[in-house]
């Protein structure tokens, strides 16, 4: 089983119970995570994790990490600090991390935010709290929700719900988000209004790791071709010159040289 | 000798030393308090101008070697040295500026051993750290014949072809990558510049650039030492100090004069032009390709930098080359190689940062400490090329300056301060004298305290009223457009009609009813002072009928203790003199600080809050105490599909 | 920007900027005068008359010796006017409290009553001072410009700061003595390294140094009079 969850937006009343289990469950402060939701652009920093994000008049939705199935931060991380577990979140390992902030420029979503007002400072972001899943727990703001607008469960059997929740009821847009988007994610959203300001793309169903690996496995490649190249071409063009000094004698070796 | 480069040794200290006092406070305080990087813009100045731009601007060392040890162009044997410098230097200052820029500098090392190959930072990494170890070997020769050690550097001489292999081998793959770092971002960069040809683009614009820059540096080195071999036999007068405006010094027969080493010079010039060129044909037919030209169009501020960045970057550079007699003057190659490095770092910075802004919805204008380590961290190499090109062969062979020994130890008197110095070198007093002025100014320009402290402030604004008669009123809300909606004369009514008013408003003046809570709690999040002091001073002046040469300077002992600081924390408790003045909704705390009001938010939660959470229990209405009683935007609605139907949990 | 801002300006960037100023440059002294002595072509050290430079510089921290020579009165004076000119500015309460805000040194207060006497011989001695470098032929033959402002330089800080903390002898508001009082003793902070007043830390070098130029200790006072004014080079 590849563990999910499933944000339906219509359900969702923008209460912030989830916010606030998140907080409490990874012992956040929550005076500044407030602070950095009035000034911050969408409501994420490094004091919160998940926030809800109105996305049309009277429409919510808990916006954290999106534990992509194939994601853009994990081929980015040149330590390898971050890793897609098996057992589906995507987590961080802060002592590899070195702080470049590539994953911050690499994930499509904005998702990793880091501690700037620390002097030792650390990426943060969602872990879908892998403790509670390996302790067999719900996530937190999953059993948090009082509406059951977040439902948490195997990603298949997720998408089986989606479906027959957009099939029962034509208010629903039909569409998945997160199905295929950037090769899938284990955050899936159905909706009654468009959730662009989520940060889905339009059309990209690759996984942004299939723009760079094809490249990076040449790396070798490319570099023995220029070494040997340089090295073939430079015996080539020596033969020429001893050959040419050879015809000319000393007319050759002035051209050199000058 | 060196007088002319003395005034730029000096400002390059300056610069240094303010870069050292910004390194300091950027350990010291770290990155929010002295950067403007955000969670927005992750990437900034440091990277981006030192890292991606300053690594590019560092080809020559390979693209010389290339030129040189393959092709077996020889006349440019001569620039295989000052290449390879430029090439350490540049890479060195970009792996200082990194140790700054990375947020656990003390871990630079974890790429090492900590391996994750589908990263292209991790390939940059590696490949930036094996090629600063080529050029630390290839230039380890002209060093080490200064020393004793001489035989160390012929014998690392020897493997000179080798070693320019691997760097070749090793730059065009880092340069390419620099590229390919940013292809991952599809969705967040500008589509004029997120191409999936931004590797090629990246390595031949470097090239290009990087020659251009040796171009320079050949150039501002004549300037400085040995004009002759570049500005030609005229320009070098009898007291070697000549102004030269481009184009004027023309001998009789028309030509311009100019030395031997500016052939030489405009040979390479041409090839760089070739190469940026060829980065203009690229970029020119990729936007073609990708039709991005829609975007041109549309008058956006990045149309207009994309346009600056072919601009200064690659058509002036390629015009004054391809004209020949710009190319031949010294001062037009000057500006042709200026342009060129210039117009490169733009481009770095459009891909690297501005490209991004739009995405991330804020905009990034970098910190002074950003701009100081930046500019620092290149001053610093600045010096270390003067250091070698004054102390080793890397020129000429003529160019190392015998130092005559009793010279070292010069003696000074500093006529204001009456003291006489024997100074090590006159170079020790005079640093140190810039660094006594530098490092001070530079500590108030940068200390972090001093520049804000950075708290985002976000005013409240008066509740304003849906009708006339006051009896709903909107309340400002955090929630950004959101009110609160609060029957205010329904509250008034049902707690006691006039008399009620002090329950929930401090009644500060006699028949005060309606002073609005945000004229004291005037911010939403964090408290704001309401004391006023220069107000109290006059009050206690006038009611005591203090008299003297100035009255208010005898008011102090009203409030403040005698014999300690005057400081807020011992002064007179507000209710020793207002206790009658003020009805507050709880009776008066000791402990509360009434020089500030606290944030507007908590005041209001601890008004409303506590009473309907009593009331929910008093009338069985647990609604009642839930925030979307008051908090509208938060209603629950119907729910659209009714009872949830799958149980997950099976 | 009203006064109180401007108070806060020199309390905070000012104080930082012109403070710095000061003890960097007299960390310059001290670190061009110890290279200076070790690389010098002077005496070697260790054969250097130690305990009479030794004895010769506590002689003049200690005016006893001197008393004998006529100018008791200017060796008590200045006696004085040395220690008032030390402990009042770093060891005032208010003084303190900047310590401990800007620097975070915290250090023992002396009283106010004590500070207050001590201010008041401060002032005392620098008119005397005063008055002996405008009366006194021999000493206004030694003096020039310069040695009369850094007099009335040192004088201003000290009454402004009195005045400021005693308002029954304020003519002005408190804000106008206080802020005279801050950038007095600021542009006095910037003096320090550039003028004479950098015997602060030089005075612990001028016996030594008197060694590579092979002096014996005493002969400045021969030297001083046929240096001064000229355009000094060795």
């Amino acid at each position: 089983m590849t563990p999910a969850i499933l944000i339906d937006v219509t359900r969702c009343t923008g209460c912030e119970r989830c916010v606030a289990a998140c907080i409490k469950r990874n012992e956040l402060d929550p005076l500044r995570a407030e602070t950095d939701r009035a000034t911050g652009v969408d409501g994420l920093s490094a004091n919160r994790w998940s926030t809800i994000v109105q996305v049309d008049r009277g429409r919510f939705a808990r916006k954290s990490c999106m534990h992509c199935e194939e994601p853009s931060c994990v081929s980015a991380c040149l330590v390898g600090g971050l890793t897609k577990t098996d057992a589906g979140p995507v987590v961080y390992d802060d002592s590899k991390c070195i702080g470049c902030r590539y994953c911050m420029l690499a994930c499509p979503f904005h998702i990793p935010r880091y501690e700037w007002d620390e002097t030792i400072p650390y990426v943060r972001k969602c872990d879908m709290c892998f403790e509670r899943l390996q302790d067999g727990q719900k996530p937190a703001c999953v059993e948090a929700c009082p509406n059951e607008a977040l439902l948490f469960g195997d990603r298949n059997d997720l998408l089986g719900v989606a479906r027959d929740r957009i099939n029962r009821d034509p208010q629903y847009k039909n569409h998945v988000w997160g199905e295929t988007e950037f090769g899938g994610t284990s955050v899936l959203y159905v909706s009654d209004v468009d959730l662009a300001g989520l940060g889905w793309p339009e059309h990209l169903d690759n996984p942004i790791s299939a723009l760079t690996d094809p490249l990076i496995h040449m790396t070798p490649v490319i570099g023995m071709t220029v070494a040997f190249g340089s090295l073939g071409l430079s015996w080539i063009i020596r033969r020429r010159m001893t050959r040419a000094s050879e015809a000319d004698g000393e007319d050759g070796e002035h051209d050199a040289k000058s | 000798m060196p007088s002319r480069s003395r005034a730029l040794k000096d400002v390059l200290w300056a610069l240094a030393l303010v870069g050292l006092v910004a390194g300091v406070f950027r350990m010291w305080f770290g990155l929010g308090a002295t950067t403007h990087m955000s969670d927005a813009v992750p990437w900034g100045l440091w990277k981006v101008l030192n890292m991606v731009a300053g690594v590019a601007l560092s080809t020559s060392g390979f693209t010389i070697g290339f030129l040189v040890y393959v092709l077996r162009l020889e006349q440019f044997r001569k620039y295989v040295k000052p290449a390879i410098l430029l090439a350490f230097l540049g890479y060195g200052c970009s792996m200082l500026a990194l140790l700054f820029d990375i947020g656990l500098p003390h871990r630079f090392w974890h790429p090492i051993v900590m391996w994750n190959e589908h990263s292209f930072l991790f390939e940059v990494f590696w490949c930036v750290l094996l090629y600063f170890t080529v050029t630390l070997i290839e230039l380890s020769p002209s060093v080490l014949e200064q020393t004793r050690a001489r035989r160390i550097g012929r014998w690392l001489h020897r493997l000179a072809f080798g070693v320019v292999i691997v760097g070749i081998s090793l730059s065009s793959l880092h340069h390419s990558s620099l590229g390919s770092l940013f292809l991952v971002t599809p969705v967040r960069l500008h589509e004029l510049w997120y191409t999936s040809w931004l590797p090629f683009l990246f390595i031949v614009s470097a090239m290009g650039a990087g020659m251009m820059m040796l171009v320079l540096v050949r150039i501002v080195y004549a300037r400085l030492y040995d004009p002759e071999p570049v500005f030609g036999p005229a320009s070098s007068g009898i007291n070697g100090i000549v102004c030269q405006i481009p184009g004027i010094s023309v001998d009789s027969g028309g030509v311009p004069e100019r030395g031997p080493e500016m052939v030489r010079l405009s040979k390479l010039a041409i090839i760089a032009a070739s190469l940026l060129g060829a980065t203009l044909a690229l970029k020119v037919v990729d936007v073609a390709r990708r039709g991005a030209w829609t975007g041109l169009g549309q008058g956006q501020w990045e149309a207009w930098l994309f346009g600056v960045e072919l601009l200064i970057g690659l058509a002036l550079p390629i015009v004054l080359v391809a004209i020949p007699r710009t190319r031949r003057s010294p001062y037009g190659l000057g500006v042709a190689s200026a342009s060129a490095a210039a117009g490169l770092a733009i481009n770095r910075l459009n891909v690297g940062i501005f490209g991004y802004l739009r995405d991330a919805g804020s905009f990034y204008i970098p910190s002074l400490t950003e701009w100081a380590v930046s500019v620092g961290v290149v001053a610093a190499a600045g010096l270390a090329f003067l250091f070698f090109v004054e102390n080793c062969s890397i020129f000429d062979e003529r160019s190392v300056v015998a130092r005559q020994p009793g010279e070292s130890l010069t003696v000074l008197f500093e006529r204001w301060s009456h003291v006489w110095y024997a100074a090590l070198m006159s170079g020790v007093h005079r640093v140190t004298l810039i660094a006594v002025l530098v490092i001070p100014l530079a500590w108030i320009l940068l200390y972090p305290p001093y520049s804000g402290d950075n708290i985002p402030t976000v005013p409240v604004q008066a509740a304003t009223g849906l009708d006339i008669n006051r009896a709903t009123l909107w309340l400002n809300s955090d929630r950004k457009g959101v009110e609160v909606t609060f029957a205010h004369l329904d509250h008034q009514n049902r707690l006691g009609k006039d008399s009620a008013c002090h329950l929930c408003h401090h009644v500060s003046m006699p028949n005060d009813r309606s002073t609005p809570c945000s004229r004291c709690h005037r911010d939403m999040l964090s408290a704001t002072p309401i004391f006023n002091h220069a107000h109290h001073e006059q009050a206690v002046m006038e009611k005591e009928r203090l008299s003297g040469w100035h009255a208010t300077n005898r008011t102090c002992g009203y409030c403040h203790p005698p014999g300690q600081a005057k400081t807020s924390d011992n002064a007179k408790d507000c209710f020793d003199c207002h206790k009658t003045d003020m009805w507050l909704t709880s009776a008066p705390d000791s402990t509360i600080n009434l020089s500030d009001a606290c944030a507007f938010r908590e005041a209001m939660h601890r008004t409303c809050i506590p009473c309907h959470k009593d009331k929910a229990q008093e009338v069985k209405r647990p609604n009642l105490a839930e925030c979307y009683t008051c908090h509208t935007s938060l209603t629950p609605r119907q729910l659209v599909t009714g009872p949830v139907t799958a149980n997950l949990e099976r | 920007m009203s006064v109180h801002d401007w108070i806060d300006f020199a309390k905070g960037p000012l104080f930082a900027f012109t403070f710095l100023v000061m003890v960097l440059g007299l960390l310059r002294h001290v670190i061009i005068q110890v290279s200076s002595l070790i690389t010098g072509k002077g005496r070697r050290l260790r054969s250097a008359p130690w305990r009479r430079i030794i004895a010769d510089a506590l002689s003049w921290v200690i005016p006893i010796r001197h008393m004998t020579r006529g100018t008791v009165i200017f060796s008590v004076v200045s006696f004085l006017f040395h220690i008032g000119i030390i402990l009042v500015p770093v060891l005032l309460i208010d003084h303190i409290v900047m310590w401990e805000e800007q620097l975070g040194i915290d250090l023992p207060a002396i009283g106010r009553g004590l500070a207050d006497v001590l201010t008041l011989f401060t002032i005392a001695a620098i008119l005397v001072l005063l008055g002996f470098r405008i009366f006194g032929s021999r000493q206004r033959s030694m003096s020039s410009r310069i040695d009369y402002l850094l007099l009335v330089m040192i004088l201003l800080p000290f009454a402004s700061g009195y005045a400021a903390g005693h308002a029954n002898v304020n003519p002005l508001s408190w804000e106008a003595m206080m802020l005279t009082h801050l950038l007095s003793a600021e542009v006095l902070f910037v003096l320090v390294p550039f003028t004479k007043l950098a015997h602060i830390v030089l005075f612990f070098f001028d016996r030594i140094s008197g060694l590579h130029w092979q002096l014996r200790p005493g002969a400045g006072d021969k030297v001083a009079h046929a240096l001064f004014g000229e355009e000094a080079k060795v």
